[in-house]
C-alpha cells in the first residue's frame, strides 16, 4: 500500500516530465491528478478507520534489500505517520495549486522534482529501517535544492546551496549514529539489523546512549530548525517560488519533528529525559528568538520563515516535556502549523504574483484593492497569532499545558512567544492590508485560489473545532512514547 | 602453466599482436577491435578464475580477493578501451601505438595489484608508470600535454628512486624482498629484534609511504596531480586516475596486511595524519578550481583520504571481528565505486571533447548543458552526486560502508574530518550541478545522439544508480568471495 504510494509519485512525476514535450500545460495538470490518485492506496485506511479499536501499526510492508546487511525496504504506517502523509498530501496539492500559474519555465522539470521530493517526504515519514529512513532522508534533498536553485529568485543559488549543505550536515552525523546503534546492538545481540523495533529494545547503556541520541537530536533539530542551526530556513524560504515554500514550510520541517517523536525519544529514553532541562530552554529561547526576529523583518516572506521558526520551537518544547498531553499538542501543532505557514506563502506568493513586491514598506492597503486576498491572510495572520477556535490555539494551548507542570519557568518564557506571536502577526495585518494604497490596483484571487484557500480555512477550523479524531489517531503513537518513557 | 596467469598471458599477447600488426600494417579500426577483444576475452577468463583458480608463489600471489580485483581493474581497461576509439580518430599523431602503451600499462597494473614480492611489485610499477609517462605526452602536439609528461616522468622516477631505497633498507634488515616473510625475518635478526624501533627501519617504511603517496597523489605529495590531470590526454588522464590509482592502492592493502603495519603505532599515526590531511587538502582546493579536470584531480585526492579510513579500519580488535572481513570489503566497495564513478566522469568529458565551447573544461562553460543537451547533463549530474555520496547513487553506498567500518573501528578524529570536508566537497560538487542548470537561451550545441553515446550513458546510469540502487547482490558477492 506505501510502496504503490510512493510508486505512484514517482511515476506521477517522470510522466509530467515526459508530458511537458507534449504540451505545454500537461504536466501539471498530471501533477494534480497523481496528488488525488495518491489517496487511492489509502482510500480503505481512510473509510475503515475506528481510531477505538485500531493497532499501534496500520500497514507494515517489509521486502528483503540488502541482505548483507539485512537491510529491508521496511514501510509501516501509524496513526501519528497516517497524519503527516496526508497532511503532505493535501499540502502537495496546495503547492501543485499555488505553482499554478507562477511557473512557466521547464514546468515539466518543475513538477518532477516537486512529486520526487514529496515521494521522499512520504518515505521519511513510513520507513521504518534506519538505512531506508536516512536514504528517504537524503533524497528528498535533491530535487528540493533543484526547485530552489532553479526557480527561486535572484539569491537563489546560495540559498539553494545553504540549505543542502546544513541538512548534509546533519544527515552525515546521523549516518554515523545510525552505524554506531547498529554496531552496539551487533556487539549485544551478535545480528546486524537496521530494523526499528530490533534497535529499539536494546536501550543502550550512558555514555554511549548520550553520544548517540545526540547525534539524531542534531540532525532533526536542523531539519525543525532550532535557534542556533536555524540560519537556513530564512534564506531558502524568501528564495524559494510559492509552492516549494509551502513543500519547505508545511512538510519538509514536520521531519524533523517526526525524527523526534519517532525515533529520538522512544529509542533514547532516559538520554533523552536527562537532556531535557536544556532542550526545553533551548526551545523557549526559539520561540522567543524567532518571534523577535520575524517582528523585525521588512520581506513579508522573510517574516513568515522566522515565524516559522518560532512556532516549531513549540513542536521541540512539547516533544522533550514528556507528558502526553505536550507530545499531542507537538502532533497538533505540526499539522496546524504546516496548514496555516502554508496558506501564509501561498498567500505572500499571490501577493508577490501581483505587485512583484513583499517588502512591507511599500505593500499597504491592500484591503481597497483585493478585499478577498486580504479577508484570508487577515483570517490566516489571525490563526498564526492562537486565536481560539483555530488549530493553532489548541495545539499550542496543549503544549503549553503539557510543559507547565514539568517546566513552569520555561513554560512561562515560552508562552510569551504567544504575546509576540500577536505583535508581529498584527504587524503583517497592520502594514498590508490597511493605511493607504500605495501600489496600483490588480485583480483578486480567482476561483483555484479561493478554492486553495478555503479549504485550508476549513482544516484550520476542524482542527481548532473538532481536534478530537485527530487526537485519537495519534494517541496509539503517543501510548507507545509513554510507555517507553516509563511515564 | 597455471591457469590463473592466463589472463595475463592473453593481455601481453594481445600487445605483441598489436604491436606487429602495427608495424606490418597500420589500421585503427582493427588494432582497437584487437585490443578490446583481448581485454574481453581476458576479463572473462579471469571472472571464470576468481573462485577456481587460486596461486601462490614467490613473486605473485593471486588468491580470491586479488582475483577479484584483476577483474575490476580488467573491466575499467576494457571499459576504457571502448572510449579510444572515437577519441583517437580526431588526433593528428599515429594512434595504432596507443594501444600498445594502453595494454602494456594495463598488464603493469595488474602485476602489482598481485605482487607478493617487492622485486615483481617494483617492475610492475616500473611498466606501469613508463607506459603511462608516453601516454600522458602522447599528443605531441599540445605543450601542455608535453610538460605533464615531464612533470609525471620526473616525479614519477623520484617516488621509485624513494621506493628502492625503502626497499634496500628492508632488505639490509630481514635478507628478504617478500612481504609475507619480512615480519619472520626481522623477529629472527639479532640487529633489527635488538632495538625494536630502529630508526632506519622506521625510515625505510616512511620512504615506502611517500612513494606510495606519490602515486596515489595523496597530501604532502599531491602536488602534481591537477596539472596532469588538466594537460595529460583525456584518456591517459582517465588511465591514471583509475587503472593507476587502483594498483597501487591494492598494494597498499596488500601490505598493510601481510606485514602487519596495523600493530605499528608509528605507521597508524603516519596513516592517519596523511588520511585527514589529504581529506581536507583536496576538499578545500577543489572549492577554487575554475577547471573540471582539476576539480576532479583535486577531488580524487580526497577520494584517496577518504578510503584510507578502510585501511586503518583494519584491526582485529573491532566488534565485527568475527566479521573481520568487513573492513577489506569497505575497501573493495568503495574503491570499486570511485573508480567507475570516476571513470563515468571521464567517459562523459571524453563525449563532450568534440564540442568546440567545452573545449577547456571549464566549470563555467557547461553552463545551461542541462537544458540543451539534458541526457548527458543528468548523467553527469548524477556522478557529481555519486561523488559527493548522495543516496540512490553507488557512491552512496561506498561511503556507508566506509563509515560503519570506520564506526566499527572507533575512529573517531577521522570521521569528524570526513563529515567536515565531505561538507565542503559537496559545495563544489553542487556547483558544478548548479552551473549546468542554470538558464540559457542560446542553443549553442545539441549532442548528435549516437548510438555510441546513448550506449555509454544508458550503461553509465545503469551501473551507477543500478548499483546505488540495489547494491545488495553485488555486496553479497563481494562478501563471498572475501570470506571463502
Amino acid at each position: 500500500m506505501l510502496t504503490e504510494l510512493i510508486s505512484i509519485l514517482l511515476i506521477g512525476a517522470v510522466l509530467a516530465w515526459v508530458g511537458e514535450s507534449l504540451q505545454f500545460q500537461l504536466p501539471k495538470w498530471i501533477a494534480l491528478a497523481t496528488l488525488l490518485s495518491a489517496f487511492y492506496p489509502l482510500r480503505q485506511l481512510l473509510v475503515e478507520l475506528d481510531t477505538g479499536s485500531m493497532q499501534v501499526w496500520l500497514v507494515n510492508e517489509s521486502i528483503e534489500w540488502i541482505p548483507r546487511f539485512n537491510i529491508r525496504f521496511h514501510l509501516a504506517l501509524d496513526g501519528l505517520s497516517l497524519l503527516l502523509v496526508l497532511l503532505t498530501l493535501l499540502m502537495g496539492l496546495i503547492a501543485v495549486l499555488a505553482a499554478w500559474k507562477e511557473i512557466s519555465y521547464k514546468p515539466g522539470f518543475f513538477y518532477f522534482n516537486l512529486l520526487c521530493s514529496l515521494a521522499g517526504v512520504i518515505g521519511v515519514f513510513c520507513a521504518l529501517d534506519l538505512f531506508l529512513f536516512f536514504v528517504f532522508w537524503e533524497v528528498m534533498l535533491v530535487p528540493m535544492y533543484l526547485l530552489i536553485a532553479v526557480w527561486g529568485y535572484e539569491n537563489r543559488r546560495y540559498a539553494a546551496m545553504k540549505f543542502f549543505l546544513f541538512t548534509q550536515a546533519g544527515g552525515l552525523i546521523m549516518l554515523l549514529s545510525i552505524c554506531a546503534l547498529v554496531l552496539l546492538h551487533y556487539q549485544n545481540s551478535g545480528e546486524i539489523t537496521f530494523n526499528y523495533f530490533a534497535l529499539m529494545q536494546h536501550q543502550l547503556t550512558e555514555p554511549a546512549a548520550f553520544w548517540v541520541m545526540l547525534g539524531f537530536f542534531i540532525a532533526f533539530v536542523i531539519k525543525l530548525p532550532i535557534v542556533p542551526f536555524h540560519n537556513w530556513l530564512p534564506d531558502a524560504h524568501t528564495e524559494a517560488p510559492t509552492a516549494v515554500s509551502v513543500i519547505l514550510a508545511a512538510v519538509l520541517l514536520k521531519t524533523g519533528g517526526y525524527g523526534l517523536l519517532r525515533f529520538v525519544l522512544p529509542m533514547f529514553p532516559d538520554a533523552s529525559v536527562e537532556i531535557a532541562p536544556v532542550v526545553m530552554a533551548i526551545a523557549a529561547i526559539s520561540i522567543i528568538y524567532g518571534a523577535l526576529m520575524a517582528f523585525s523583518q521588512q520581506d513579508l516572506k522573510r517574516l513568515v520563515a522566522y515565524s516559522s521558526v518560532s512556532h516549531m520551537g513549540f513542536v521541540l518544547l512539547g516533544c522533550y516535556a514528556f507528558t502526553a498531553q505536550a507530545w499531542q499538542g507537538a502532533v497538533l501543532q505540526m499539522l496546524a502549523h504546516g496548514v496555516s505557514t502554508a496558506a501564509l506563502f501561498a498567500l505572500v506568493g499571490a501577493i508577490q504574483y501581483r505587485y512583484h513586491t513583499r517588502d512591507l514598506a511599500q505593500l499597504g492597503g491592500l484591503w481597497q484593492s483585493i478585499p478577498k486576498l486580504s479577508g484570508m491572510l487577515l483570517f490566516f495572520v489571525v490563526a498564526s497569532l492562537g486565536m481560539p477556535g483555530l488549530g493553532n490555539f489548541v495545539a499550542e494551548f496543549l503544549v503549553l499545558v503539557g510543559s507547565f507542570s514539568n517546566y513552569p519557568k520555561v513554560t512561562i518564557m515560552a508562552a510569551t512567544g504567544l504575546i509576540l506571536a500577536a505583535v508581529y502577526s498584527l504587524k503583517i495585518a497592520h502594514q498590508t492590508l490597511f493605511g493607504t494604497l500605495k501600489l496600483k490596483s490588480s485583480i483578486d484571487l480567482d476561483r483555484r485560489e479561493v478554492l486553495m484557500m478555503l479549504s485550508m480555512v476549513l482544516l484550520l477550523l476542524w482542527l481548532g473545532l473538532h481536534p478530537q479524531p485527530i487526537i485519537d489517531l495519534a494517541q496509539q503513537s503517543i501510548n507507545q512514547l509513554s510507555t517507553g518513557a516509563k511515564l | 602453466m597455471n591457469a590463473a596467469l592466463l589472463p595475463w598471458i592473453i593481455i601481453s599477447s594481445t600487445a605483441l599482436i598489436v604491436m606487429l600488426l602495427t608495424a606490418i600494417k597500420r589500421e585503427h579500426a582493427y588494432i582497437s577491435s584487437i585490443t578490446s577483444l583481448g581485454l574481453f576475452i581476458a576479463l572473462i577468463v579471469q571472472i571464470i578464475n576468481i573462485k577456481t583458480v587460486t596461486y601462490e608463489s614467490n613473486l605473485i600471489s593471486l588468491s580470491n580477493t586479488a582475483a577479484l580485483l584483476s577483474a575490476l581493474l580488467i573491466l575499467l581497461a576494457l571499459l576504457l578501451s571502448g572510449l579510444l576509439y572515437p577519441w583517437l580518430k580526431n588526433i593528428q599523431e599515429p594512434r595504432e601505438e596507443y594501444y600498445l602503451l594502453f595494454l602494456l600499462a594495463t598488464q603493469g597494473a595488474l602485476v602489482v595489484a598481485a605482487s607478493s614480492h617487492f622485486a615483481s611489485f617494483f617492475l610492475g610499477m616500473e611498466l606501469m608508470s613508463l607506459s603511462l609517462v608516453a601516454m600522458v605526452a602522447y599528443v605531441d602536439r599540445s605543450r601542455k600535454s608535453l610538460e605533464a609528461g615531464i612533470k609525471y616522468f620526473v616525479l614519477s622516477a623520484l617516488a621509485s628512486a624513494f621506493m628502492l631505497m625503502a626497499i634496500a633498507i628492508i632488505y639490509l634488515y630481514s635478507g628478504t624482498l617478500a612481504f609475507n616473510q619480512i615480519l619472520e625475518q626481522l623477529s629472527s635478526n639479532p640487529v633489527a629484534s635488538e632495538n625494536a624501533n630502529n630508526i632506519i627501519l622506521s625510515t625505510a617504511i616512511v620512504l615506502l609511504l611517500v612513494g606510495v603517496a606519490f602515486k596515489l597523489s595523496l597530501a604532502p605529495c599531491h602536488l602534481w596531480v591537477a596539472d596532469l590531470f588538466e594537460g595529460a590526454p583525456l584518456a591517459s588522464a582517465a588511465f591514471l586516475a583509475t587503472l593507476a590509482k587502483a594498483a597501487i592502492f591494492i598494494l597498499l592493502i596488500r601490505l598493510f596486511e601481510t606485514t602487519l603495519w596495523y600493530q605499528q603505532s608509528s605507521v597508524i599515526t603516519i596513516i592517519s595524519m596523511i588520511a585527514a590531511a589529504s581529506m581536507l587538502i583536496g576538499n578545500l582546493l577543489a572549492l577554487l578550481q575554475k577547471n573540471i579536470l582539476r576539480l576532479l584531480a583535486y577531488s580524487s585526492i580526497a577520494h584517496f583520504g577518504y578510503i584510507l579510513l578502510a585501511i586503518l579500519a583494519i584491526a582485529p580488535s573491532a566488534a565485527l571481528s568475527e566479521q573481520n572481513s568487513l573492513n577489506s570489503e569497505a575497501a573493495i566497495f568503495y574503491l570499486a565505486a570511485y573508480l567507475v564513478t570516476v571513470l563515468s566522469t571521464f567517459a562523459i568529458l571524453m563525449l563532450l571533447n568534440d564540442n568546440q565551447q567545452l573545449k577547456d573544461f571549464n566549470i563555467s562553460s557547461f553552463k545551461g548543458l542541462f537544458w540543451y543537451s539534458p541526457a548527458t547533463a543528468i548523467v553527469l549530474a548524477v556522478l557529481m552526486l555519486s561523488l559527493a555520496g548522495i543516496p540512490l547513487t553507488i557512491g552512496f553506498v561506498g561511503k556507508f560502508y566506509l563509515t560503519l567500518a570506520a564506526v566499527n573501528s572507533q575512529l573517531w578524529w577521522l570521521l569528524a574530518v570526513l563529515i567536515v570536508s565531505s561538507i565542503i566537497g559537496l559545495f563544489y560538487y553542487l556547483r558544478v550541478i548548479l552551473s549546468m542548470l542554470e538558464k540559457t537561451e542560446q542553443r549553442s550545441y545539441v549532442a548528435p545522439a549516437s548510438v555510441l553515446n546513448i550506449t555509454i550513458l544508458a550503461l553509465i546510469s545503469l551501473a551507477v544508480v543500478g548499483l546505488g540502487v540495489f547494491p545488495g547482490q553485488l555486496a553479497l558477492v563481494i562478501q563471498q568471495i572475501i570470506i571463502s
